[in-house]
């Protein structure tokens, strides 16, 4: 009982009401759902058709790696609050038969939060990249201690165009899982389409049509620059919501980190800080 | 439903370990594009008649094509981008130079450059060299030359119960099951032709295995030297420009501007469709060389809403007999049809004349609305017309002028010709008169259908940039000197399209397209007064779109589109609508091959809606109409297990997510979600 009450304290009844007001009014861009990856989230959450990116298991699965056994890890604490912070862990691991790869993320505090287990498998065919997620999620809310799960499949295709210009398609929750039996209440789906293009190993050039079933369509870009050595520099905008976004990324011989920051459309918000870092072997 | 998606995903796991053999099935995906072209904005609710006709004569003519060295200038003709100008050159080419042993050498054919040639292609052979040319009649091989058997079954349904089936028959409610039926046995070689269609639309009864709704069959004789069809049973008419007769498939205005307006009549064609009411019934046949004659009598039943005891309306187009309502005016109206058509075929070009006298059993009353002030009334009708297409110089003029019974007249001429090496052109002008009352034609127009109540001038331009890039546009004006459909008075408008066409290689096609359409329609408004007052303002529907196709590789081809929708009614304000889509092909065998596309739209209301054209089981004409905010997708497979079998099963679910009730009336669904099945085989051999 006494520990109840300490949950209901008036600084977390506080920020529930203000995720409240956030999920009510601005919706599912600042649900778990949300870009997973510091680069990818810089760079105006182009990922669809991202080249080496280590965030497919959540982005586009056709875009995994088929080179190095990959294992990354990220977090992102919207607009400071430690409430609303979405952590995340994706591996990724070549064999012949293909890339195979288990992701997990968490998303949100102890009274409402959201997790999901995703596997992935990926593979290629003369050029034709294709990739398939099964997505398990899982939403538990402290407050009427309600919990339910549902499995959805995220399926994605991409391949390139010309050597440097990839297009790539996905659609998440194929199969329309829905939790719980009583309110029948959907998953999101939503198709997007993308192109990334290298320009001579200088930049890179990535955007994006994104189209929640909900929520109108989203129109999102970003660029990559070679700074000097291993350092670049990332900035990217996304409309509706529109944000805008930067980070910078370093990658050393067998890791690589990358930090960026979101300004949401609201600036009452302020910022949103991201970090990733990953190993390759 | 979720089981179904399992199932797909696990056809694209498998898709790697299968993929073995390089076939590619190109002709098919032609026959889709050109069909997508003709028919894009094609209405299903109202325009799937026609549309499933053109579907069914473009996959028949991909099925048979027409053969470059034996065709006659009249097979020729029915090739969609050949006209009289080429089709002659291809003559001339065959008989002066030599035959042809492959397609591409249409392209030494003079008037026929690469964009032409990519339009032809499907629909043309150069046959197998030597053919049995010399047999007699009676040698049964001549009768059986390239014969083929096939029989057709297919079943149709979707799987949401809708409002008319949970209501009883004497309640309004529909009599039969969900269940849509078609099944089809026909014989066709070179020389003959025999085929039985019967169908059951959702919603009838299927009283007995042997009596369908609709049954429509043939006996015919195909190009028995000057006998050129001889038909006993149902046929379709197709003449001139179609002011007089025209029953069946047609272009309108689409992005495939050249051809657009030139129509060549096919003459009499067999009829096959399960199109309950676009055809003719009795005996009809064409005879001669150069100089044709061609002679018809039909006798049927219609259904048409009665006004009395011995006056109805003008008889319908959708032949369902579904409720009891619609089965009281079941086959209550008699039609009666009798004429011919002359054609004569000199060095310069085709003269033709078409005439026909149809008498009813009831007297026929047109609508008290002032847009059908001059529709056609009482017992028998009567038209009368002359075409002509003639060469001049480089260019190929072509027209018809008819007349009603009523003294009303129409008349369409225009002129196709190249501008210079790399552009094509075609200009027509149309008058068809508020009181001209061909109703069995069927004219280029703005309206589709009878041609009526209609002036306007369409100019279309086609334009080679080296081997890669095409660009499209037309421009229509038009006029409505009476009050169309829905309006009170004289209206006017404008459409135009713009196209691009990127080839950046063999595998990749990209093409952005621009189309608008402006015209007076009137609204309704309410003064301070309360009084109710008609206003006439301008209404604006334009559409963006952005297509990508791209052959990743010969088992797999990615399309991805974007099309951005305004709509502006007379005295509304504007709305927006939105589609995207990606969609893939897989060829996961040589007979095995897989559709899929998931679509995203999101539409202000039905006025922004967006179309898009799905592949679907052979010759299902498959458009839809999405609007509202939701997601579709489809899944269609197709099996070739033996030579002489071939499945396909498609499987397609539309969600809304601002709705809880689908469609309206009887056609009304519970719920959020609409899917459909359908399965279908074909036997031949």
């Amino acid at each position: 009982m006494i520990q109840k009450l300490k949950i209901f304290n008036s600084k977390n009844i506080l920020i529930a009401f203000i995720c409240f007001l956030f999920i009510q009014s601005y919706g599912k861009q600042l649900k778990a759902q949300a870009v997973i990856g510091a680069r990818e989230l810089a760079m105006g959450q182009a990922s669809t058709a991202l080249q080496e990116t280590s965030w497919s298991m959540f982005a586009n699965p056709a875009m995994m790696s088929a080179e190095k056994p990959t294992a990354s890890f990220f977090g992102v604490r919207y607009f400071g609050f430690s409430e609303i912070t979405d952590m995340a862990v994706s591996v990724t691991y070549p064999t012949q038969l293909g890339v195979i790869g288990a992701a997990a993320h968490r998303y949100g505090f102890d009274l409402f939060n959201e997790n999901r287990l995703r596997l992935g498998y990926k593979n290629e065919f003369m050029g034709f990249h294709y990739g398939v997620i099964l997505n398990y999620s899982h939403v538990a809310q402290d407050i009427d201690n309600g919990s339910a799960g549902a499995i959805g499949v995220d399926v994605g295709v991409a391949t390139p165009i010309a050597s440097n210009l990839w297009i790539g398609a996905k659609a998440t929750n194929v199969n329309h899982p829905s939790y719980g039996s009583r309110n029948n209440e959907k998953l999101p789906r939503d198709l997007s389409i993308g192109l990334s293009y290298y320009l001579s190993e200088v930049a890179l050039f990535s955007a994006d049509v994104y189209k929640d079933v909900q929520f109108p369509i989203s129109y999102r870009g970003g660029i990559e620059v070679a700074i000097i050595g291993g350092l670049t520099g990332r900035a990217g905008i996304t409309t509706s919501p529109q944000t805008f976004s930067a980070g910078i990324g370093y990658k050393g011989s067998f890791w690589s980190t990358n930090i960026a920051v979101q300004r949401h459309e609201n600036q009452v918000l302020g910022y949103s800080p991201a970090l990733d870092f990953k190993i390759t072997w | 439903m979720k089981r179904s998606f399992y199932y797909i995903v696990a056809v694209l796991l498998l898709a790697p370990s299968v993929m073995l053999a390089q076939q590619q099935d190109s002709t098919q995906s032609d026959v889709q594009d050109d069909l997508e072209e003709a028919l894009e904005v094609f209405d299903p609710e109202n325009s799937g008649e026609d549309a499933e006709q053109l579907t069914q004569l473009l996959q028949e003519l991909a099925a048979n094509p027409v053969n470059l060295n034996t065709a006659r200038i009249n097979a020729l003709l029915q090739v969609p981008g050949l006209n009289f100008k080429t089709a002659r050159a291809i003559i001339d080419y065959r008989s002066s130079v030599k035959p042809f042993e492959t397609v591409n050498e249409l392209q030494e054919v003079s008037g026929i450059g690469r964009v032409t040639l990519e339009k032809v292609r499907p629909y043309v052979t150069p046959g197998r060299g030597l053919e049995l040319s010399k047999t007699l009649f009676t040698d049964y091989r001549y009768w059986t030359a390239d014969g083929r058997f096939q029989a057709f079954s297919r079943y149709q349904q979707d799987i949401q119960e809708a409002e008319g089936y949970k209501k009883h028959p004497d309640e309004g409610g529909y009599v039969g099951t969900r269940i849509k039926y078609y099944q089809r046995f026909g014989y066709q070689s070179d020389h003959i032709s025999l085929n039985l269609t019967q169908e059951k639309d959702p919603g009838e009864q299927l009283e007995s295995p042997v009596k369908f709704d609709h049954r429509s069959w043939h006996i015919a004789l195909e190009d028995n030297g000057n006998l050129q069809m001889l038909v006993g049973g149902d046929y379709s008419l197709a003449f001139g420009q179609g002011l007089v007769l025209w029953s069946g498939a047609a272009f309108g205005k689409g992005s495939d501007v050249i051809g657009a307006v030139n129509r060549n009549g096919r003459g009499i064609k067999p009829y096959t469709s399960a199109q309950e009411t676009n055809f003719y019934r009795g005996g009809a046949v064409t005879y001669g060389g150069k100089l044709q004659l061609t002679g018809f009598y039909s006798n049927r039943r219609r259904s048409a809403s009665v006004i009395s005891e011995d006056t109805t309306r003008y008889p319908g187009t959708d032949g369902y007999k579904r409720t009891a309502n619609e089965f009281r005016k079941e086959d209550n109206l008699g039609q009666k049809l009798f004429g011919g058509h002359i054609q004569m075929e000199l060095p310069f070009g085709i003269i033709g004349a078409t005439g026909y006298q149809t008498t009813f059993d009831h007297v026929i009353a047109a609508s008290e609305r002032i847009y059908a002030q001059y529709d056609f009334e009482g017992r028998s009708n009567s038209a009368f017309g002359v075409d002509y297409t003639f060469l001049l110089g480089s260019a190929l003029v072509f027209g018809e002028a008819a007349r009603s019974e009523n003294g009303g007249l129409g008349y369409i001429t225009g002129i196709e010709s190249e501008i210079g090496k790399d552009t094509e052109m075609t200009l027509a002008y149309r008058h068809y008169q508020k009181d001209f009352q061909s109703i069995l034609g069927n004219g280029f127009g703005e309206i589709s259908g009878q041609p009526k109540n209609e002036q306007g001038i369409y100019l279309g331009l086609q334009h080679a940039i080296g081997e890669n890039i095409t660009l499209f546009a037309y421009m229509d004006q038009f006029r409505f000197p009476g009050a169309r459909f829905g309006t009170n008075q004289p209206t006017q408008g404008y459409e135009w399209l713009g196209k691009a066409n990127v080839e950046m290689s063999s595998d990749l096609n990209f093409y952005l397209q621009f189309r608008s359409e402006i015209e007076d329609d009137e609204f309704e408004i309410t003064d301070r007064y309360g009084r109710k007052q008609r206003k006439l303002g301008s209404s604006r529907r334009s559409t963006y779109r952005a297509h990508l196709e791209y052959r990743v590789n010969p088992k797999v081809r990615l399309r991805s589109r974007g099309e951005l929708v305004q709509s502006k009614k007379a005295g509304e304000s504007l709305e927006r609508g939105y589609l995207i889509y990606q969609d893939i092909r897989l060829q996961l065998r040589e007979n095995l091959q897989l559709d899929a596309r998931i679509s995203m739209f999101d539409t202000e209301s039905f006025s922004s809606r967006v179309y898009q054209f799905e592949n679907d089981l052979l010759y299902v004409f498959a458009s839809q109409a999405l609007f509202d905010r939701g997601q579709r997708m489809y899944a269609l497979l197709n099996y070739e297990p033996f030579e002489y079998l071939e499945l396909w099963a498609k499987f397609g679910v539309t969600v809304y997510e601002n709705k809880q009730v689908v469609g309206s009336g009887l056609n009304q669904i519970e719920g959020d979600t609409r899917s459909e099945i359908g399965i279908q085989a074909r036997i031949s051999f």
